[in-house]
Parts: C-alpha cells; sequence; structure tokens
C-alpha cells in the first residue's frame, strides 16, 4: 500500500502563530501566509515535532480534503517541501531549521562557574570611546546614533589604552573614537598608541569640528588604520565640507529628521562625491514621529521583501544584531553594552567582568523580539533585531504590523 | 593554510599541555602504542623528564598567554607516560610550581593504569584530577594488560579503583572515567557490562591503533584487532548499548558528525554564527592546527602537537635555557606535508569530514604519499546513505542531538 509524505525543506522555516502559519523560504526568500484550519494544523504540528524530522505521513482522508490539498500543491509548487507517494517503508528525512549554538550564553556561565571563561572576551568585537565634549555636540543624538556629546569631562588616553589591550581579541575589528579629537589634551599619545596597535579605528567627528580644524587635520600624519566618519547634523551644511576628492578613508553619516531632509541630501549628494562612502540616517528629535511612522517603521510589504538567510533568521533568534559584540566608554567612566540601558560598570572594572554581567544579567546584547506584541507576530524573526529606536521613542517595535 | 600568526594565537590560548614524565611502566601491555608492536616512538629507555624542562614550558606558555585582567583561558595540564605515577615526585613538583606561580586556575589530568593508584589516590582526589583508568573489562577481557612478569594486572588494578570509589566516592563519580582498549579478548558488550555494572560508569572505547604497526608485527596485529562497531552490532543488546553509551559509539559519533556538519543548524559559537569563520578557512585533512588542541611534551623535551604523532614529527625542543619553537617554520612545515596530499583532497568527498591527520598517514615523508581515508564519490554516497538509513531507525535520535549532545 502506497505511503504519502510531505517533508518540509531544510531552509523552509514554518512558523504557526495562533491560527495562522507562515511558510519563509530562506534560500529564495519567497513567503506565505495561510490560514490554519484544523487539518492543516495538525500536519503543521507533526512536521514541526522534532522526532518526525521535518515530514509527516499524509492519510487517504488529507488527501481527499481539498483545502489540504491545495495547501500541499501550494508548499510543493512554491519549493518549500517535497511529496512523495511511495511503497517503500523508507520514510523521508529534513533537518528543520533550528540552532544549536555549541558555545552559547549558557556555555559561557558554565565556564565562568568552574573558574575558566576566557573565551567569552571573543565576543567583543567593536569598541566605541567618547572622549570628550564638542561644542557643536548634542546630549541627545548619541542614544540614536554616533554624536559627540556637548556637556562632559574628557577621558584619559591610559584609560582608554588598558580598556583595549585587556579587550584585544581576533574579533574585535573596530574601534571608534567619538568626541573632538583636536581638541583633544592626549592627542599625540593617542595617535601615537593608535599607530601601535593594529585595529582598525574610527574618528568619528562633527562636520563642524573637522571644518574648524581642517588644518590640523591636513597637517596630521594619521596612521594607516584611521578612518573618518563625519557627522552632519544639518542637511544644508553639507555643502560646506571643505575636502579633496582623494579622501579614501573619509565617510560622511547625514543625520535627517524629516522628508524634506531626505530629498535635501539626495539633491547634495548627487552634486557633492567626496566621500568613500556616506550614508543617511533617521533621528528621532520628540516632533518628528511621523516621519518615523511613514518612513522608518516597518510595513509588511518590507517584511515581504527579507531576504534573510537561515543564518541572519538563527542570528535574530539568539542576539541583538545591533550591539552583539559593543561596548560604549563614556567620560565618566561608565561602560555600557547599551548606552540606553544601565551601565554595565566602570572602565576600572576587568573588562571580562562587563562581559560576563552582559552575559548572565545584560539587556542588550541579548534583548531580540521575544515579549509582546512580537512574540506574537508571525513576522518576528523576519523583522531586525531591536534598535536605540525602539528604546528612544519607547515602543518595544516600529512597525505597522502589530502597531 | 597554517600562518605563523595562527600558530602564535593557538599557543597564547593553548587548551591542555600534556607532559610525558616517564617513559618507564610497570606494565607491559601486548598492544601498548609505545611497545614493539609499533613503530615512530622514541626507544623506551626508562628516562624521566626533568622538573627543569618543564618549568621551561609552563614558563613559556604562561609568559605568552594573552591575559587581561581577570580573564582565564582554561587550560589542562596533563600527566602521560609511560605510567606517570612513576613519576608522582615531578607531578607533585610541578603542581606545587604552578600553584606558587602567578599562574592561573588549571585543570589537572592524568590517564593511569591504575598499579600504583592505592598509593596515590588521596593527592589526585585531593587536587581533583580528572582520570582516565585503563581497564579492559573483567579479568580474562584484561589479560593483555600484564606486568613485566607476564602476570595479568587486573586483581591489583580493579582492589584499586574499588578502593578508589570507596575511599573517594564523590571524586570518583565527578573526576573519573574509564577507557577500555578493545581486542579479541573482549568485546564491547563485556566492556559495557562489566564497568557498568562493577562502578556505575559508561567506559570509552576505542580500537587498536591501526598506524605504525611494525611490519614484522602484522599478523601478531591482525589477530589482536577488533572493530568497534563490529563488535557492538554482533552484541545481543546492541540497540541499548548505543542508546546508553551514545556519542560514545561510532554510528551515533557519525550521524552527530553528519548533522553537525550537514544539517546548517549548528554553529561552534557566536563568532562562528556572525562570521561564518567555517566558510572563511575551509578545512583540509583532519590535521588539527598546530597547538590549537594540545601541546604534548617528550621526557627527551620533544614538542610534538599530540602524544599520538610519532616522534620525529617534534615541532620544538626543549634546550637547556629555552624553549625552542618557530611559529613560522612549524606552520610552513605543516603547510609542506599538507601540500603532499592536496591533490587527493581536492578529489576526497570526506571534507570536513575528514577524520585523517597527516601525521598519521603511513607514507606522508614520501614524495606522493596515499591517504587511507580518500573518499570517492561512491564511497561517499554509500556513507551518507548508512547514516541516512540509520537516522531513519532512530529518527528519536535527532532531537537527543541537538539538545544534548557537544563535540568540538
Amino acid at each position: 500500500m502506497k505511503k504519502h509524505w510531505i517533508t518540509l525543506f531544510p531552509y523552509t522555516f514554518l512558523w504557526i502563530k495562533n491560527n495562522t502559519g507562515f511558510i519563509y523560504n530562506s534560500k529564495d526568500f519567497k513567503n506565505f501566509k495561510f490560514r490554519l484550519n484544523e487539518e492543516i494544523a495538525r500536519i503543521c504540528h507533526e512536521l514541526v515535532l522534532p522526532s518526525n524530522l521535518y515530514s509527516t505521513q499524509l492519510t487517504t482522508k488529507d488527501l481527499e480534503n481539498s483545502n489540504v490539498s491545495k495547501w500541499i500543491s501550494l508548499i510543493v509548487n512554491k519549493f518549500n517541501a517535497g511529496y512523495l507517494s511511495t511503497d517503500s517503508h523508507k520514510r523521508p528525512i529534513s533537518f528543520k531549521p533550528g540552532l544549536k549554538l555549541l558555545e552559547d550564553k549558557n556555555y559561557h556561565m558554565w565556564e565562568h562557574l568552574r573558574g575558566f571563561g576566557g573565551n567569552i572576551m571573543l565576543n567583543i568585537h567593536e569598541l566605541t570611546f567618547y572622549i570628550n565634549s564638542s561644542s557643536t555636540g548634542n546630549d541627545e543624538y548619541f542614544k540614536q546614533v554616533f554624536f559627540p556629546l556637548k556637556n562632559c569631562l574628557q577621558i584619559d588616553v591610559k584609560n582608554i589604552i588598558s580598556f583595549i589591550r585587556q579587550s584585544q581579541n581576533p574579533f574585535l575589528l573596530n574601534i571608534n573614537i567619538v568626541g573632538n579629537i583636536f581638541s583633544y589634551t592626549y592627542f599625540e599619545q593617542l595617535i601615537n598608541e593608535i599607530t601601535r596597535l593594529e585595529y582598525d579605528f574610527t574618528i568619528i567627528i562633527t562636520n563642524d569640528d573637522l571644518y574648524r580644524h581642517y588644518k590640523r587635520f591636513k597637517k596630521t600624519k594619521w596612521p594607516s588604520n584611521v578612518k573618518f566618519n563625519v557627522i552632519i547634523d544639518s542637511v544644508p551644511n553639507y555643502s560646506l565640507m571643505p575636502f579633496e576628492n582623494s579622501n579614501t578613508n573619509i565617510f560622511a553619516t547625514t543625520l535627517v529628521y524629516s522628508k524634506q531632509d531626505y530629498d535635501l541630501y539626495f539633491k547634495h549628494f548627487e552634486h557633492l562625491p567626496i566621500y568613500s562612502d556616506a550614508k543617511v540616517v533617521p533621528v528621532f528629535n520628540d516632533n518628528n514621529l511621523k516621519f518615523f511612522s511613514n518612513y522608518v517603521f516597518i510595513t509588511e510589504d518590507d517584511l515581504d521583501e527579507t531576504t534573510l538567510t537561515k543564518r541572519d533568521i538563527f542570528m535574530r533568534q539568539v542576539i541583538n544584531t545591533n550591539d552583539f559584540g559593543n561596548l560604549t566608554i563614556f567620560p565618566d567612566g561608565h561602560v555600557y553594552a547599551n548606552i540606553n540601558l544601565h551601565p554595565l560598570g566602570r572602565f576600572d572594572d576587568s573588562v571580562y567582568s562587563l562581559i560576563y554581567k552582559e552575559f548572565s544579567e545584560g539587556q542588550s546584547w541579548f534583548r531580540i523580539r521575544e515579549i509582546e506584541p512580537c512574540c506574537d507576530c508571525i513576522y518576528q524573526w523576519l523583522c531586525p533585531s531591536p534598535s536605540n529606536y525602539e528604546l528612544v521613542i519607547g515602543k518595544p517595535n516600529l512597525c505597522h504590523v502589530k502597531p | 593554510m597554517e600562518t605563523k600568526e595562527i600558530v602564535l594565537y593557538n599557543l597564547q590560548h593553548l587548551k591542555q599541555l600534556v607532559f610525558e614524565v616517564t617513559d618507564s611502566c610497570n606494565l607491559n601491555c601486548n598492544y601498548c602504542g609505545l611497545s614493539k608492536l609499533y613503530d615512530g616512538h622514541d626507544e623506551r629507555l626508562g628516562k624521566k623528564l626533568s622538573f627543569e624542562k618543564a618549568r621551561l614550558v609552563l614558563d613559556f606558555i604562561f609568559s605568552i598567554r594573552d591575559y587581561s585582567k581577570d580573564v582565564n583561558y582554561p587550560i589542562n595540564i596533563s600527566f602521560y607516560g609511560g605510567e606517570p605515577l612513576l613519576n608522582m615526585k615531578l607531578v607533585k613538583k610541578i603542581i606545587t610550581y604552578i600553584r606558587q606561580s602567578k599562574f592561573q586556575e588549571v585543570i589537572l589530568g592524568m590517564t593511569t593504569n591504575a598499579v600504583l593508584l592505592d598509593k596515590h589516590m588521596d593527592y589526585l582526589a585531593e587536587n581533583k584530577f580528572q582520570l582516565v583508568i585503563s581497564l579492559d573489562g573483567n579479568h580474562n577481557n584484561h589479560s593483555y594488560r600484564v606486568d613485566h612478569s607476564n602476570r595479568n594486572s587486573f586483581p591489583r588494578v580493579f582492589k584499586n579503583i574499588k578502593l578508589l570509589q570507596e575511599k573517594h566516592p564523590k571524586y570518583f563519580q565527578d573526576y573519573v572515567q574509564f577507557n577500555s582498549v578493545l581486542h579479541n579478548r573482549n568485546s564491547v558488550e563485556e566492556i559495557y557490562d562489566f564497568i557498568n555494572h562493577n562502578f556505575g560508569k559508561l567506559p570509552l572505547i576505542s580500537a587498536l591503533n591501526t598506524v605504525g604497526i611494525r611490519k614484522e608485527k602484522t599478523e601478531e596485529f591482525r589477530k589482536m584487532y577488533q572493530n568497534v562497531n563490529e563488535s557492538i552490532l554482533n552484541s545481543s543488546n546492541c540497540n541499548s548499548i548505543e542508546a546508553d553509551m551514545f556519542i560514545n559509539t561510532p554510528r551515533v559519533l557519525n550521524l552527530t558528525k553528519y548533522i553537525f556538519i550537514h544539517s546548517g543548524n549548528v554553529f561552534n559559537d557566536f563568532n562562528d554564527l556572525i562570521f561564518d569563520i567555517s566558510g572563511r578557512y575551509p578545512k583540509q585533512t583532519g590535521t588539527c592546527s598546530p597547538f590549537a588542541k594540545k601541546m604534548f611534551v617528550t621526557v627527551s623535551g620533544k614538542i610534538l602537537q599530540c602524544e599520538r604523532i610519532p616522534h620525529y614529527f617534534s615541532i620544538g625542543k626543549v634546550l637547556k635555557d629555552r624553549v625552542e619553537l618557530n611559529a613560522k617554520d612549524i606552520a610552513n612545515k605543516q603547510n609542506q606535508y599538507s601540500s603532499k596530499i592536496i591533490s587527493q583532497c581536492d578529489r576526497c568527498y570526506l571534507n570536513k569530514e575528514c577524520p585523517q591527520c597527516i601525521y598519521n598517514i603511513e607514507d606522508i615523508c614520501n614524495e606522493n604519499p596515499e591517504c587511507s581515508c580518500f573518499c570517492d564519490e561512491k564511497k561517499s554516497k554509500k556513507n551518507r546513505e548508512m547514516t541516512i538509513m540509520y537516522l531513519r531507525e532512530h529518527p528519536e535520535y535527532y532531537e537527543k542531538i541537538m539538545n544534548d549532545v557537544i563535540i568540538k
């Protein structure tokens, strides 16, 4: 007697929320939603049972059910599943996408309890030092984007170097220096240390500060591992850039607050191709929620156009892809995994203890979409990790799907 | 492709340092890897490793370790022989030195035949040694493990292990493992039953090493050899042995490797998940990157990547006043050996599943060595089919492997 099997492919995600099913194909990036009637719900629940290996046997009754057979045809025709009708006793098998991380959060905590745990340090990927204040800084923008502070102390270069030395590991890919480096008392020492260290550095400075110190900028022999990220916080200022065309290590970030800013940016950018790279970043300023709602909030259409691989989805299921691996050090000595949340400690604490604290108690690196309303959303794992915008605006999600 | 930087990183983060504290042994096991059955090891001359040499290696390792404040990378200091309990004076001196120095906490380990266990068990238990005891099963199963008068060591060994279990039950439960060698006088079933029944533990069972057998001893070897998988299949309770010993049985291990490599669901750590490390460094051959797993120091001060590699492949030396290791030369040397079989790797279907260490390829020193693990498309397909078939028979193992198993 023939047996009939339906098997989802290993790159097909099947998510079930209440009476809705959702299939996402991480190979061709297509997805579709479907209503779960009793029969389809049963089949879906059988498919996701680990011991069923993403396959289930269909009964004759299932095949005679028009809803079921239509659904089967749909998922097969869309290359999400295979249908097998066979006399053989061999059951088909497939591996349901589900992450297994050998050295996960619990592993590191267990290592720590054993008195070891050095490998946790390999998770430091980026350091950001706010070194001093800038007259053109802002004490709010830094909560959303890299932006110099207006009122703050100055960090001693020794603390910066000590912190970097403790954080050294092959996955430390970039170190940001934010502030007005030209008014930094330890300018020479910092540049010397940067030259000695083999990491990439990005100096983040406002357009105005750089403009004012342009002569010194030109005169300084910058180490080859230094790049500049020039922040333009007002689009019309874009035309003030004094650089020549050959600055391959300078890129620009322009902050926009409205649709007009955004349009103006593109108008200017077309005529001023002076940076190796340039990007535009929206900033919330308490008065532009409508702009955010119209242009930043995620829509169902955005999610339908998602092109996430299986690995991308796994990442979103376990880490905050915006925050993971990042530490920010403020001039007052506080160290943050995310500057909108409580500090982990101070720069004179051991870096190990800070990282361990984030792994064991932190709310930043592992802040994923597991709370309401996201946990009830069928798009839960297609949606980007929660960002600083959510924290600043005070909403758990910025979307029109589950407003 | 090995580089100086990778070798240095491995040294800085060394996970295990193994000292061969003596090449003497109070037993004369017929199948021992250091016996006359095998080639490739230095002649056993009753030597002992000197404390000075051990100290130089420890100083060297700890001086280059990439320590930050509070950071403690796990390092396992293990003692090997010969029979390491024959040189406990040195073992104790090394541990005292580690403890008195500013070095960080270490994990201690030892592999022993347990003949002298009664004399040293208090010290081992007190210092929480991870102890691997060699025991091949019951009296008859153990009969290749003889002393120099050809007497079976079983009665003494068994008595000592029971004494350890009685005197230090918690230590015994948490830190003691059994390693059994499979041969023609035992079977997986007998070993499993004996150790499980007497000590409530699951043994690690390995077959005789098939590499480096002296030509004139081939026949003797053949008589003794038994395959682990075949022995399991021949047992009366095959399924329950596999379910119980799980990852320590070949078929479950193969299935696990298959799932880890081919499911696309398993990642080593956050960096592997984020940066796709495995994709960046495609692995050819099953050879470890030098010092990625361990460093082995012989009694005469030769430095090797592992105790299982013939001694003539040493990649460093402990001199009178220093340790001589050249990361660049070590990387180049390994690359040279790898390059000899790279054309076979290109055609081989094992890829990341390759278990072959190049230093255990019999003719790796020749111009055109041949890899005995080479797997063509047909063989690969067959292996794959067998693994899938096994999974079909045991679909419940997928969940168990995904939830409970960690192999590195």
